[in-house]
């Protein structure tokens, strides 16, 4: 009970410090985000101040005291209003969000439990079949293919799939149909297929090698042994024993990546024009867009601390050698 | 084995008929555009003009920094043209300072909203007095102090005069009047109150073309028929789609996805035009000088003679082959675009308005200037130490990076250190807001404001003081030259005014506050297999307002009609 | 786990070897039973004495390791010997730009006019300084941090660090990043190694706690404690050195993170383009239009060579990691 109560309390004081963390760090950065916006309306290097005046007033970040405005935001963050943003005035952050979210979950929420999937399930044939080529083949296949930069795949298999042979479309979240339509589906589809191969060539490496590497030491346990001398089927053996205890470290893992879902997409979403989270933040920070820049990675910490604190809550069910706690 | 083999056969030959099938997926859903009528072009695509990425967000009110279309459906007064510096009639047909605080605008009759609604003074008068209300509506800056005084009242005088009333002399003001603010529909703007917060999903507007279809990525603009200039526009439909970079966008238009790019594409005739010479052009025109700016408050850096001969020791022929390929020019010294503004250049600095590639010439004015070398071959100040410099430079901004790269090699040649430090561009212009810098890059000018662009250059009410960042980067002060600028900004006769533009160009040519360096360019990139009539060398003129296209393209083949083509 | 060395029986009778002196016993010994397949001693079994492997004899033992290795040696003679091995400087922009490789260019030149290959050779430098700095910057916050918090696990100490740690790890890294390069006012290898130490200690602090908190109650630490040993002797005198090889394919880990951190940091321009790295290179490229221009070499080669060190060094961590999970081990003895 204490357990779950502490891990509760936990929770509750990073979300603030990090909350508090995100109105700081983005108001450190130098650069004023009207001046910023006029040069990118008007594409000069030089800024007309009139322009400028005009574009404060509008944003509405004015003079304030730091503080006072701390206590504003934290006001309305408890009220649920997120603020509007600068770079999409008058749209509400909410609204923004809104249609960013769904195109990274799909992407790179997909793609980040697929390559779970497929790694888990390739690490554990590999530890299976441990010193068969197959083994060697994934180990040194997917070290060396996944250490290769995730945006160098991306720059590589846009210009070849997309320009050069054509089979892809190159940009964005989909074309020419209207949402809502059936084609749009196929649509959407097709415009996610590059970004999705690209993710997939980098991102199952680090499951394969941790599964493996678990797996390989649960099969030298000795109630495997026995098991396997009581008679037990190899692939009963495999998946239902030995798979499951080697997968209770790779979970953790597993939850602490989806923070990588958020912002870690960025340079790939910019290469293909895919209207995600990624983009976004990073539009946001380029721009100093501050009511935006907040709500993302308020959004990312919440999705982050939820996943570890459902971790941290479930683990003990799983694991009974962790129900022991701290004694 | 064999069903291992069969197995492998299978999976390969269900992958390939996948991969064969998906090659029409590359565009699913497209129709293509109606085909054009006898004259006209059937469709122009450019990317998307929203300056955020996420889709789906419509909003046609040009104040909010993510309007959907910036050029093409609100209309400014008038156009001045950056080369001839002529006003070209728009919303307006005339203006002038009867007053140098009053100015008079003569609208042109016979235009109309798109929803038929006629366009009158009432519609200019509420765009301009909405900004007295609502400052963030304020762009023209006509109701604050920003180079001249600030308004009073703006009335109509009848239903196509308008007239503003400052409270003082208000001349500089008169480009932000006439080409930043984009007349607004007075019946449905004005009862939105604030009309930053506006969002307008419909798009009434007087421009040459009306919304026509928005599925979140794509919107398609259909030519209106009712345009008061409707004979001139041969254009049926433009077609916005996506956001591209660099490297994106010259794959797009060199494949023919495009027809037109904006963006700084690398090495333009390499990556664009060689593959496609026929039907794939560029036009770089100068827009604005680019400069190093010398903070003329520091030591050494305050002296005319050594700026002059750090002057002739750059070799603006390496810096433009290095940062441009080679495709702008050499900028010269008055800070006038060459070859468009010749025509403005003093008679005594014809021939010589650009500083030519003189090491020894260098060498001679630094040592005449009292900068001898040491026995290191560095020159010293007067105590005796080497002279040294940084050239802070905007991290990612690879063309200024390879600018400085040359200056930085250029200088070690007739012995003055300077060295080169990047640093977040943001953080750069707080080094110039502060004044905390030796030498940085900027760019002068170009308009045809010149009290305001060249003026306001070597004012010294334009030095920054750490609150805003102001125009006088370089930090020169001359109170002769202030009286002259002020004087200038609102002087009326023409002779007057030619009197004080030159001398304000003998301070550029003799004093060497900004060095000059090469012309920064405004970009267009472009297709002729669907229509021509885009600028060119042959035939130049100035697309900072984009909108002039509209009335200056025209099919390919004004024999037959041309037919969207419309694929990736 | 530490394969722990528990002393065995001696056994009863004790080979002489040939040159007639008694082996050196201040090293646990086991003994195996070998069957010799020699012709004498076909009807004979024979008890040989064998060391346990020594940690080299280890990790030498898998091909992979090999691999890696001799690879990290040759990345590693090519970093020491760029100046010999490249014709140009890095830093002479003077040939003709944008060309394609040739017999003097044997990768051709980029758009700024400086040679690749030269680039390429001296690129290793920074890349393995940045893995090695990055590397053990990060490894060695992880490790106190980590090893302190495990092993006071539940009191306020824990508390305080793994409330540091949580907030590391759901900081915003990119505005971060960008507010530490803003202010800092040179650009270079110390401004990298900061960065990527502070946005990758968090993750390898959780696992060092982990792992402590594991390693927490064997006996010979109970046996420290009931001897008077302070918590930070404990720590790092006695459970540290059991975890060292862990600690080493952590540190391995870590290099090999901090390279593929530095080339995403100069690729969104936080580098220093002063310097030559091969991050530098493909930022370079791709904003320079490589691709689009039909320089391939400029962007595939730079791409390549980070692929192979960050392999070679996880080659070698398949061989640490043998070290301390000896069911990894008998691998590849072929």
């Amino acid at each position: 009970m204490v357990y779950y109560a502490r891990k509760t309390g936990y929770f509750l004081l990073t979300l603030w410090a990090a909350i508090t963390l995100n109105f700081v760090i983005p108001r450190l950065q130098p650069g004023d985000p009207a001046e910023i916006m006029v040069t990118q309306l008007t594409g000069r290097g030089e800024v007309d101040p009139a322009q400028v005046a005009a574009i404060k007033t509008m944003l509405g970040y004015g003079d304030d005291n730091v503080f006072v405005a701390y206590w504003q935001y934290l006001q309305q963050l408890a009220a649920g209003d997120l603020g509007i943003s600068f770079t999409y005035f008058p749209a509400p952050v909410i609204e923004v969000l809104g249609k960013a979210l769904p195109w990274t979950l799909v992407l790179v929420g997909l793609t980040q439990i697929l390559s779970f999937v497929i790694g888990t399930l390739l690490g554990a044939v590999a530890a299976w079949r441990r010193n068969s080529r197959f083994d060697a083949t994934i180990s040194v296949g997917s070290t060396f293919v996944g250490n290769l930069q995730s945006v160098w795949i991306a720059l590589i298999v846009v210009f070849l799939f997309a320009y050069t042979l054509g089979w892809f479309p190159a940009t964005g979240g989909y074309g020419y149909t209207d949402p809502g339509t059936p084609e749009h589906i196929a649509d959407v589809v097709a415009h996610g297929f590059l970004p999705a191969l690209t993710l997939m060539i980098t991102a199952p490496i680090g499951f394969i090698l941790s599964m493996r590497n678990t797996m390989v030491q649960v099969l030298g346990e000795d109630y495997i042994r026995l098991a396997s001398a009581a008679g037990l089927k190899e692939r009963t053996l495999a998946l239902g024993y030995a798979a499951r205890n080697a997968l209770l470290p790779v979970i953790t893992g597993f939850a602490l990546s989806l923070g990588v879902l958020m912002g870690g997409s960025i340079l790939i979403e910019t290469v293909f024009d895919y209207p995600g989270m990624g983009r976004l933040m990073g539009e946001a920070t380029s721009n100093r867009d501050f009511p935006l820049m907040q709500a993302i990675l308020l959004a990312t910490i919440v999705i982050v601390l939820t996943a570890n604190f459902i971790v941290d809550l479930i683990y003990p069910l799983i694991d009974p050698r962790a129900r022991k706690a701290s004694a | 084995m064999r069903t291992r083999t069969r197995t492998r056969m299978a999976a390969s030959a269900a992958l390939v008929s996948a991969l064969l099938a998906t090659s029409a997926c590359a565009n699913i859903g497209l129709t293509p555009a109606p085909a054009a009528e006898e004259g006209m072009i059937a469709e122009i695509r450019m990317p998307s003009e929203a300056a955020g990425s996420v889709q789906g967000i419509l909003n046609y009110n040009w104040l909010s920094p993510n309007a959907t279309v910036q050029t093409w459906l609100f209309e400014p007064l008038m156009i001045r043209d950056r080369f001839t510096c002529e006003a070209i009639p728009w919303l307006a047909t005339s203006y002038e300072w009867p007053t140098p605080d009053r100015m008079v605008l003569t609208l042109r009759e016979g235009v109309q909203w798109s929803d038929g609604e006629p366009f009158t003074a009432d519609d200019v008068v509420y765009t301009f007095m909405v900004g007295k209300e609502f400052p963030a509506a304020d762009r023209a800056g006509i109701w604050g102090e920003y180079f001249g005084a600030p308004a009073e009242n703006v009335r109509a005088i009848d239903d196509h005069t308008v007239e503003i009333q400052f409270s003082g002399a208000a001349v500089p003001k008169t480009d932000g009047i006439l080409s930043t603010m984009k007349i607004l529909p007075e019946h449905i703007y004005a009862e939105q109150g604030d009309p930053t917060l506006f969002v307008d999903t419909v798009g009434v507007a007087t421009g040459p073309f009306v919304p026509k279809d928005y599925n979140g990525r794509r919107l398609i603009l259909e030519r209106n028929a009712n345009y008061w200039n409707a004979d001139e526009v041969k254009i049926q439909r433009i077609s916005m789609e996506g956001q591209y970079d660099a490297n994106s966008g010259a794959l797009k238009l060199r494949g023919g996805a495009l027809d037109l790019y904006r963006g700084d594409i690398p090495n333009p005739n390499r990556s664009v035009v060689a593959p496609d010479p026929e039907n794939a052009h560029f036009f770089y025109p100068p827009d604005a000088t680019t400069v190093i700016a010398l903070n003329n408050e520091r030591p050494v850096l305050d002296d005319p003679k050594f700026r002059e001969g750090f002057a002739y020791a750059i070799d603006r022929e390496a810096i433009t082959e290095r940062a441009t390929y080679g495709i702008m020019e050499p900028a010269s010294q008055s800070m006038l675009l060459l070859p468009y503004q010749e025509q403005d250049i003093p008679e005594k600095w014809r021939g010589k308005e650009t500083i030519p590639y003189d090491p020894d010439k260098a060498n001679e004015l630094l040592d005449a200037a009292g900068y001898e070398k040491n026995a290191d071959g560095w020159r010293v100040d007067d105590e005796g130490r080497p002279l040294s410099f940084v050239f802070s430079v905007q991290a990612g901004w690879m063309d200024i990076i390879a600018m400085a790269d040359v200056v930085v090699r250029n200088a070690k040649d007739v012995g003055v250190q300077v060295k080169m430090v990047t640093t977040d561009p943001n953080a750069v212009d707080g080094m110039q807001r502060s004044g905390n810098f030796d030498m940085v890059v900027d760019f002068v000018g170009g308009g045809c404001q010149r009290s305001r662009d060249l003026g306001a250059r070597l004012q010294s009410s334009q030095i920054s003081h750490d609150k805003e960042l102001l125009l006088n980067r370089a930090r020169y002060s001359n109170p002769e030259i202030d009286a002259l600028i002020d004087e200038w900004a609102n002087v009326t006769d023409p002779a007057r005014a030619k009197e004080i533009e030159e001398r304000v160009i003998d301070v550029f040519m003799t004093e060497f506050p900004y060095i000059a360096l090469q012309y920064a360019p405004s970009r267009l990139i472009y297709r002729t297999e669907n229509a021509v009539g885009w600028p060119s060398e042959d035939d130049p003129y100035p697309v900072d307002q984009l909108i002039r296209l509209a009335s200056e393209l025209r099919p390919a083949d004004d024999a037959e009609a041309s037919t969207g083509t419309g694929e990736d | 786990m530490a394969p722990e060395e528990t002393p065995l029986p001696q056994p009863a009778s004790m080979p002489q070897p040939a040159g007639g002196v008694l082996p050196d016993r201040t090293e646990p010994v086991r003994t195996f039973r070998r069957r010799v397949t020699d012709a004498d001693a076909s009807t004979k079994e024979v008890v040989a004495v064998v060391r346990p492997p020594r940690w080299y004899q280890v990790i030498w033992s898998s091909r992979k390791a090999r691999v890696g290795i001799v690879m990290l040696a040759i990345f590693a003679l090519v970093a020491i010997l760029a100046d010999v091995l490249t014709p140009y400087s890095p830093t002479d922009a003077s040939f003709a730009p944008s060309q394609d490789p040739s017999a003097t260019h044997w990768l051709g030149t980029n758009t700024l006019g400086y040679d690749i290959g030269t680039q390429l050779v001296h690129g290793t430098r920074l890349s393995f300084a940045i893995g090695v700095l990055g590397g053990l910057a990060t490894i060695v916050i992880a490790i106190v941090v980590g090893l302190l918090a495990g092993y006071r696990e539940g009191s306020a100490l824990d508390d305080v660090l793994s409330f540091a740690t949580n907030l590391a790890l759901v900081i915003p890294v990119l505005p971060l990043m960008m507010v530490i390069v803003a202010y800092s006012e040179t650009r270079g290898l110390a401004l990298l190694v900061f960065v990527v130490a502070i946005t990758s200690w968090a993750g390898a602090s959780r696992e060092m706690r982990a792992l402590i908190i594991s390693m927490r109650n064997r006996d010979y630490v109970t046996a420290a404690r009931f001897g008077g040993d302070g918590m930070l002797r404990i720590v790092f005198r006695e459970i540290m050195p059991n975890m060292s090889s862990l600690i080493v394919s952590g540190f391995i880990g870590a290099a090999t993170a901090a390279i593929a951190a530095e080339a995403g940091l100069s690729f969104m321009g936080f580098g220093d383009p002063n310097t030559v790295s091969w991050g530098q290179m493909l930022a370079q490229a791709n904003a320079n239009g490589a691709l689009v221009q039909g320089l391939w070499v400029w962007l595939v080669a730079p791409g390549v060579m980070l692929a192979l060190l960050m392999t070679s060094l996880t080659f070698v961590n398949f061989g640490v990691d043998m070290l301390s999970n000896p069911h990894l081990r008998e691998e590849e003895e072929k």
